[in-house]
């Protein structure tokens, strides 16, 4: 069986597929708790820092982050369906773009849930 | 059944022989930078330690047999659970997991002749073993760990605990730690760099998945602990302020910083099992794995989101709402990795045809434990509950049914797997499901009345408690248990060992295998392949016209790699064939810098400042002549 | 032969342009760096953790540091890069006394860079002690760090100078090229630490 070699755009889409959503999870998280955490200490108190309306702004920037890496990986998904055992490079990327769209989604539901969480809580207030 | 093997055949294999035998006896041991040598002794030093962490479980679930008992004071039931979390997951889980399992197996199942970095694969062990010995000086000279594994501060800091104990827990693990880094880089070098050629990452077994997972959870994992060790140890040693309020300091810092290090750990103990078994279920299904590319997906997403979950440890110490929300949403999701892989276990086992020989027993096993396990976990991630549970027995038997049940059931059942493929003989199968059987029923018993007496209120790390709370009756069965759970274990390495001397020659492949170690002889050779393999899906052994490439090939001389001491390395994506590179030989320089840092540390914890400094010299400058020899080629 | 043999710097240099992949020795340092990178986040996370407990920063009337000589500092440092991406690029064409020379150059700044900060951090001892307070424990430790890594990248380039001695081989070309990146990683971390240290000041 011949399989057509995969494009310079589905080699390298397919990576932002598989990292794009977990990158965005990162910075989700890293900068999250970072301001929920400092916003609420003695320092963050002073500089004024609001924990609710970074939750917010995170959940927007990192949202669209990750739903643009589902879209492409989806894209290259559809682009590159092989078999399972199709040999490198065609198989090993439409692999990876299976990958992308099942990470993509689960780490979606991660960044919606706590930024939807956060409005329901009021500020600084000790769990 | 023997076959004539063909005069020219012969000849390479002699070859192959001759170039990869290291010298015998003790000296062969002690310079050995064979991966399946190193595997062994890491197998044989963990399950020593294995029997000092089962002591001391036996010896506190005698404590708790009956209420007010004096089997144990205070002081001497801190130190026995806290040494006994140690003990169990830096010196046995995880060195089992990757030190003897990962070393031993990954080359073959990738299809090399050793890990990629073999002296440091050495190093690795002997670092491992002084930092045991350092540790279990400290427990039998009465300064045994005794502030919990955790060792939160204050408790753990100078004013509280002012004795050695836990300078040994710091710089136990700090040494430890060494050893552990050194392996995981060792791993994920070898399976980027040296699967044999065809072998691109979607053609890889699950199990290189799962170990190549841990160790980039190890590599970014312990920098937190490091750092939260060296900071206590500052403070108590010289007097530096980090954790104390008075000061400036924050005892919350250190559960940060011990957290951000803690719940990647737990991942990192249950993903070797996951790689197992995946490895098991194929063969005994008889059917390849449902959904591989998920389930390959699930083992490399639960270590990467476990970085992102640390505070659900936190739930109960006054953190803000909002934060708390961050963890919640995070811990509530990375059930469904683990949810993903147990599905595709699952539907494999009932769509296939499987065989319930010992070493599957063992995974289902594995499989109620975890479902128990997890289910109990997810429950902590609702924090309202978890701030009713935390601290109480319930916890203890979530841990125990994941980390015992999840984690060591798989290591066991590999255990029974592979120990045809390494020791050349078959185990009594009936005594490896009796085995199966007491331990199962031991641990449930242990175990499962944990979750009622933490609902009913007893707290966790109490050395006794009062009769009449409806606790005791429990705690009896539990003790029971443990004793069976013992006698189940005692079961399986009497099996093992009996099976040794006197268990049937177990061929090339007593399973029908479906990774390329069932290819090569049991046990294997020094070179372990003499042909590199070919290999077009990640079920090699069920590929026939590939393993009979392989013969023709063997017979042509192709890749076999005979002029010298070498194995190829290929790409990391596709592992198209890249280089041919020399190994090193037998070397004493692993050993001799393992010793300087011994001593290192010896010194830094008999407070003798300019002399570790001075062996910390000295262990740079062994580390300098180590390099200096260069592997030969031919 | 095996490709590592490969000791003339045209057999150097033809193994080098024939290698599609990175050796596995820069694998290991990468991934080395991985892990002490992740340390060096770790303390400086540590450090802005106990900035935001405190009100007042630094603590207990300590003064901030002055920028001017500790930037002009890592400025000099981080330099240093330079010859050593030179060294890198020389080694793996072959030729090794330009290597030599460029890691010389380097080491030479090195060097010197480091006595000034040995000399910065005793006067600043004179000052305020690490027992004082968080904030010079912190700080102590976020220097002290950063310094025993540069320390570790001299003796590593002392190491190469040692051993280019003997020559330039295809192993010995992976090593320099590995250092220069240790080095390349040293200085982005020095970046970070002096940012962190001066962020008291702002």
């Amino acid at each position: 069986m011949n399989f057509s070699r995969p494009s310079r755009f589905d080699q390298v889409a397919v990576w932002f597929g598989v990292v794009g959503a977990p990158l965005a999870f990162v910075g989700f998280q890293f900068v999250g708790v970072g301001s929920a955490d400092g916003g609420c200490s003695p320092a963050g108190m002073r500089w004024g820092i609001d924990p609710n309306l970074w939750s917010l702004a995170l959940m927007a920037a990192c949202g669209a982050v990750a739903v643009a890496a589902i879209a492409t990986a989806v894209l290259v998904w559809v682009r590159t369906r092989v078999e399972e055992d199709a040999p490198p490079p065609l198989g090993r990327i439409h692999f990876l773009a299976t990958i992308g769209i099942v990470v993509g989604i689960l780490f979606l539901f991660i960044i919606l849930m706590a930024g939807l969480g956060s409005t329901v809580v009021e500020e600084c207030v000790q769990s | 059944m023997a076959v004539a093997i063909p005069p020219a055949i012969e000849r390479r294999l002699d070859r192959l022989e001759r170039i990869w035998e290291e010298p015998s006896g003790l000296v062969g041991w002690l310079t050995t930078t064979n991966h399946k040598r190193i595997g062994l002794l890491f197998l044989f030093t963990t399950l020593l330690f294995f029997l000092a962490g089962g002591v001391e479980a036996l010896l506190i679930r005698t404590q708790l047999l009956a209420p007010e008992k004096g089997v144990l004071g205070p002081d001497a039931f801190n130190q026995m659970f806290s040494t006994h979390g140690v003990t169990m997951i830096f010196f046995v889980v995880v060195p089992m997991s990757i030190g003897a399992f990962g070393n031993y197996l990954v080359p073959l199942m990738v299809g090399a002749r050793d890990m990629a970095f073999p002296r440091m694969n050495a190093f690795s062990f002997w670092v491992f073993l002084c930092s045991g010995v350092f540790l279990y000086t400290g427990v039998f000279a009465g300064h045994a760990p005794n502030a919990g594994w955790f060792n939160y501060v204050p408790l753990a800091s100078k004013e509280f605990d002012p004795g050695p104990n836990v300078d040994f827990y710091a710089l136990a693990l700090l040494f430890s730690g060494i050893s552990t880094t050194a392996t995981s880089i060792n791993l994920i070098v070898t399976i980027f760099k040296l699967r044999a050629p065809g072998m691109s990452i979607n053609r890889m077994p699950l199990f290189c998945f799962a170990f190549l997972a841990v160790s980039f959870a190890l590599v970014f994992a312990l920098p937190p602990l490091n750092v939260a060790l060296v900071l206590l140890e500052l403070e108590r040693l010289a007097g530096f302020h980090f954790y104390d309020v008075g000061s400036g300091g924050s005892a919350l810092l250190w559960q940060h910083l011990f957290w951000i290090f803690g719940h990647p750990e737990v991942y990192i103990i249950i993903l070797p099992a996951f790689g197992i078994a995946t490895s098991i279920i194929p063969t005994f299904a008889r059917r390849r794995m449902v959904a591989f590319p998920l389930v390959a997906l699930a083992e490399i997403l639960v270590a990467f989101i476990g970085f992102g979950v640390w505070a659900h440890h936190m739930f109960a110490v006054g953190l803000t709402q909002l934060t708390t929300i961050y963890f919640a949403a995070a811990s509530l999701v990375i059930v469904i990795p683990s949810g993903i892989q147990l599905f595709a276990w699952i539907t494999t086992l009932v769509t296939g045809r499987p065989r319930f020989k010992t070493p599957l027993l063992w995974i289902v096993g594995f499989i109620v434990f975890f479902i128990v396990g997890g289910l109990s976990g997810i429950m902590f991630a609702a924090i309202p509950f978890d701030q009713q549970m935390t601290d109480t027995y319930f916890v203890v038997a979530h841990f125990h049914f994941v980390i015992f049940g999840a984690a060591m059931f798989p290591l066991v059942g590999g255990l029974y797997y592979w120990f045809p493929k390494v020791s050349g003989r078959l185990f009594d199968e009936r005594l490896g499901k009796l085995s199966f059987w007491l331990t199962f029923v031991g641990a449930t018993v242990t175990f499962f009345p944990m979750h009622i007496v933490g609902l009913l209120g007893m707290p966790r790390r109490q050395y006794t408690y009062p009769g009449g709370l409806g606790w005791t009756g429990y705690n009896l069965a539990e003790t029971i248990g443990s004793y069976v759970l013992g006698a189940g274990l005692l079961l399986v390495v009497v099996n093992l060992a009996v099976s040794l001397r006197c268990g049937a020659p177990a061929g090339d492949d007593p399973w029908e295998g479906d990774t390329l170690e069932w290819s090569i002889p049991s046990p294997p050779p020094e070179y372990n392949y003499a042909v590199i393999p070919t290999v077009s899906s990640p079920y090699p052994m069920w590929d026939r016209e590939d393993r009979e490439l392989d013969e023709r090939r063997l017979a042509a001389g192709e890749m076999t790699l005979e002029r010298g001491h070498e194995t190829p390395t290929s790409s990391v994506e596709d592992a198209n064939l890249d280089e041919i590179v020399a190994m090193p030989s037998a070397s004493w320089a692993p050993l001799l810098t393992a010793l300087m840092l011994a001593a290192l540390f010896a010194m830094l914890v008999t407070r003798h400042w300019v002399a570790a400094g001075g062996f910390f010299g000295l262990a740079f400058a062994v580390v300098g002549v180590w390099h200096w020899n260069e592997p030969e080629g031919a | 032969m095996s490709a590592m043999d490969a000791s003339s710097p045209a057999a150097v240099a033809s193994t080098d342009r024939r290698q599609g992949a990175w050796p596995n020795g820069f694998w290991g340092l990468l991934l080395l760096l991985a892990t002490e990178g992740a340390l060096l986040m770790v303390l400086y996370a540590t450090y802005f953790y106990l900035r935001t407990r405190a009100v007042e920063w630094p603590l207990g009337g300590i003064e901030a540091p002055d920028p001017v000589v500790p930037l002009i500092l890592t400025a000099t440092l981080v330099a240093t890069s330079l010859p050593m991406a030179l060294a890198s690029g020389a080694a793996r064409r072959g030729r090794a006394r330009a290597a030599w020379i460029a890691i010389l150059v380097a080491l030479f700044v090195q060097a010197g860079y480091f006595a000034f900060e040995m000399h910065s951090f005793a006067s600043d001892l004179d000052t305020f002690q690490p027992d004082d307070n968080a904030y010079a424990s912190i700080y102590y430790t976020v220097l002290g760090a950063d310094h025993f890594h540069v320390f570790v990248g001299m003796l590593l380039n002392l190491w190469l100078l040692a051993r280019l001695l003997g020559g330039l081989t295809s192993y010995r070309a992976v090593g320099v090229r590995a250092v220069s990146w240790y080095w390349h990683f040293a200085n982005l971390m020095t970046l970070f630490t002096i940012g962190t240290i001066l962020s008291a000041a702002v």
